[in-house]
């Protein structure tokens, strides 16, 4: 599922390692994201998943926790 | 184009085409070959690739459709998320020939550094069940 968790609001300057121009070509597909709170501190962070796997497993039909389907739904509205 | 794009893209030029050097007109020239960048670019409000609608959060107004995987190559290839906030096109003139360069400006995520539950990863394995999951 790469559920893969981020800084809230936070993105890397110019000087970041990643290349600020991209070939458009280089694009693999949408992110859905919602923000998460996480541990007994409540840290709020981002959260994103790669949407065409989400597709993927919601055609499998599974059931999925309040907080999961949360993410999902974010995503697709 | 905003100044900071003008300088990003004379940078990714150089970096990129090496053999074809240029620099912003505001710029005195370095190497005697270098020509100066034109300061003017087509931009996009999205645009579509393998059927896919990739907005340009930064011209729409709204980055629906801008949260982006990217996969940069090389070796090895880099993973990168983030948003896409301009999309364009730039003609480089350069030795009487003219080439079409498309871009995608995109500012990178920054990765949450602090602990975490690694279930999300084996999420594709475990979902074969119905399962009841939590962040923690």
């Amino acid at each position: 599922m790469n559920v893969r968790l981020w800084e809230l609001g936070e993105y890397f300057g110019p000087e970041g390692q990643l290349p600020t121009l991209i070939d458009p070509d280089w694009i693999q597909g949408h992110l859905a994201l919602t923000m998460v709170t996480l541990g007994r501190d409540r840290t709020k962070v981002w959260a994103t998943v790669d949407l065409e796997k989400v597709r993927i497993s919601v055609t499998g039909g599974v059931h999925y926790s309040d907080k999961y389907y949360t993410v999902i739904n974010h995503t697709l509205s | 184009m905003s100044s900071d794009t003008y300088r990003t893209l004379a940078d990714t030029i150089c970096s990129r085409y090496p053999g074809t050097p240029v620099h912003c007109r505001s710029d005195r020239s370095v190497l005697c070959n270098s020509i100066p960048l034109e300061r003017s670019a087509t931009f996009f409000e999205y645009v579509v690739i393998d059927g896919k609608r990739y907005s340009a959060s930064r011209t729409v107004g709204s980055n629906r459709s801008s949260l982006v995987h990217v996969i940069i190559p090389g070796t090895p290839q880099i993973h990168g998320y983030g948003e896409v906030l301009e999309i364009f096109q730039f003609n480089l003139v350069f030795s009487s020939s003219e080439s079409q360069l498309w871009f995608a400006q995109v500012r990178w995520f920054k990765a949450w550094p602090g602990e975490r539950e690694y279930i999300w990863d084996e999420l594709c394995v475990s979902l074969t069940q119905p399962t009841l999951l939590f962040i923690y």
